[in-house]
């Protein structure tokens, strides 16, 4: 998945479009080049640093002219989100670097050459931390800062299929990126309605008519029941009032609303059977336990 | 000429600009890191070796070299909250004589008085300059407190300091010049 700073989209304002970077078969055919490239940078770099790994596949776009930084870094993302990083070392680091420095901070400060005023070399001073902590510097050195992000060590790649797995993925990133800021969303399904339908159904998206409702979260007991959440923050009361609207529409359906405090007098009068719980500036999980519980129990009689 | 917004927007589609883009922050971070700041750094733990030292760095990477060569902890944004803590109070309590940050102490962030600050990279705002001085020039005493800016000569970091100091900020402090 990725986020919005590697998001890439053209606007035309005269037609009212938004455009995410989509690479196509024509104008992008040298792409699936580039794809077994950063596939390969990946497969052979178990061990590997994070840093390196991205520092190798920017090195691969240097020559190429129609190629954002962003889209690079998209390609790095999405190469990451199929790989898995040790982690035995990170959670050592932090520990590691407070026994290191507490042992030199007798010693500080390190000089490059011991004189007769100041006897601390900083390669004595390393060889006695290694003695102290009975392992070797190389070792201590290169797992001091082990949690940095780009010192993550790649511990094995899953990778996509092929080269245009890649590259399709990456089309349907960029869409996907571009409605992290949708607010609302109309479907025109013209030629294919069956199939938007057993979408939308899938994604536990009710439709009645011209109304639709996306749920933010889809709780699914055990037993396969389940029960629709929206949040509800700080809206106007316009859009409000046509929250209501929608949800009357499917006042049969399971539905939980996580009301803000500053909103929760907007829906006072919330129909149907949609049971709701109110927040203040995080939306804690007991209440929302304690509200799934009675709606699970409820729907059992 | 070009502005750099001209540069930046080109650099999608001009292999020149992206060449141009790539060769500034190479330079940059020649500048940012350079390897002789290390060695003018122990000149200067050397001459306050009683003293505690704040060292302020341009970067995160700056700052993990000056960590890793004289093996004083650094302050950086991964630090989770206890490892902050930790050095805070150990830099407080003077089991640490010397820390090294990047911007996580420019603002808002309670740090024991340091006797001596020494600036090896950052930008030129004051907004970053105001409360790295701020660090140092605590009353407490009669205690003279030392900020030092180290720039690599004949280079834009020679320009940045420059106009840090012409900032308000720097008003009523002393400035002198060495090599």
């Amino acid at each position: 998945m990725l986020t919005k700073e590697h998001a890439i989209a053209e606007y035309d304002f005269q037609r009212q479009r938004i455009l995410p970077d989509r690479l196509t078969s024509v104008p992008h055919a040298h792409y699936l080049s580039f794809a077994e490239k950063m596939l390969d940078v990946y497969r052979m770099g178990t061990g590997r640093r994070r840093g390196d790994l991205h520092r190798d596949i920017h090195r691969d776009f240097v020559d190429e002219v129609d190629c954002p930084l962003r889209r690079i870094e998209a390609f790095c993302k999405l190469l990451d989100d199929q790989s898995q990083y040790a982690d035995a070392g990170r959670r050592a680091a932090p520990k590691l670097r407070q026994q290191v420095f507490r042992i030199a901070a007798r010693h500080h400060p390190l000089v490059s050459q011991a004189d007769r005023l100041f006897d601390n070399a900083v390669e004595d001073v390393r060889e006695l931390i290694a003695k102290d902590l009975q392992r070797d510097w190389i070792d201590i050195r290169s797992e001091l800062f082990a949690d940095i992000i780009e010192n993550h060590q790649l511990e094995s790649f899953d990778g996509y299929p092929n080269p245009s797995a890649l590259l399709s993925r990456y089309n349907v990133a960029q869409v996907q990126a571009t409605l992290f800021r949708a607010v609302s969303m109309v479907i025109d399904a013209t030629t294919d309605f069956k199939r938007s339908l057993r979408a939308a159904r899938l994604a536990k998206v009710l439709y009645s008519g011209q109304k639709t409702f996306i749920p933010d979260f889809v709780f699914r007991h055990n037993d396969g029941r389940v029960v629709l959440m929206e949040i509800i923050g700080f809206w106007t009361p316009e859009y409000n009032a046509a929250r209501l609207e929608t949800l009357a529409v499917f006042r049969e359906a399971p539905i939980l609303l996580a009301i803000h405090e500053s909103t929760s007098h907007h829906f006072e009068l919330s129909p149907g059977t949609a049971r709701s719980v109110t927040y203040k500036s995080a939306l804690l999980v007991k209440p929302i336990l304690q509200a799934l519980a009675t709606l699970f129990s409820g729907e059992a009689k | 000429m070009f502005s750099w917004e001209d540069v930046c927007s080109a650099s999608a589609v001009s292999q020149d600009s992206r060449r141009a883009l790539r060769s500034y922050h190479a330079k940059r971070a020649i500048e940012d890191r350079a390897e002789e700041k290390l060695k003018t750094l122990e000149d200067l733990f050397r001459l306050h070796f009683c003293d505690r030292c704040i060292v302020f760095a341009g970067s995160n990477a700056m700052a993990r070299d000056v960590s890793l060569r004289f093996l004083i902890p650094c302050l950086l944004n991964h630090c989770g909250k206890k490892e902050r803590l930790e050095i805070l109070e150990g830099f407080a309590a003077g089991d640490y004589p010397a820390i090294v940050a990047n911007q996580v102490l420019d603002e808002g962030e309670d740090v024991p008085a340091a006797k001596v600050a020494i600036v090896i990279g950052g930008m030129s705002s004051s907004r970053q300059a105001r409360p790295r001085l701020g660090r140092v020039l605590r009353r407490s005493g009669n205690a003279r407190a030392v900020l030092y800016e180290m720039v690599c000569a004949g280079t834009n970091e020679e320009q940045r300091s420059r106009q840090r100091r012409r900032h308000a900020t720097f008003k009523g402090t002393k400035h002198r010049r060495s090599l």
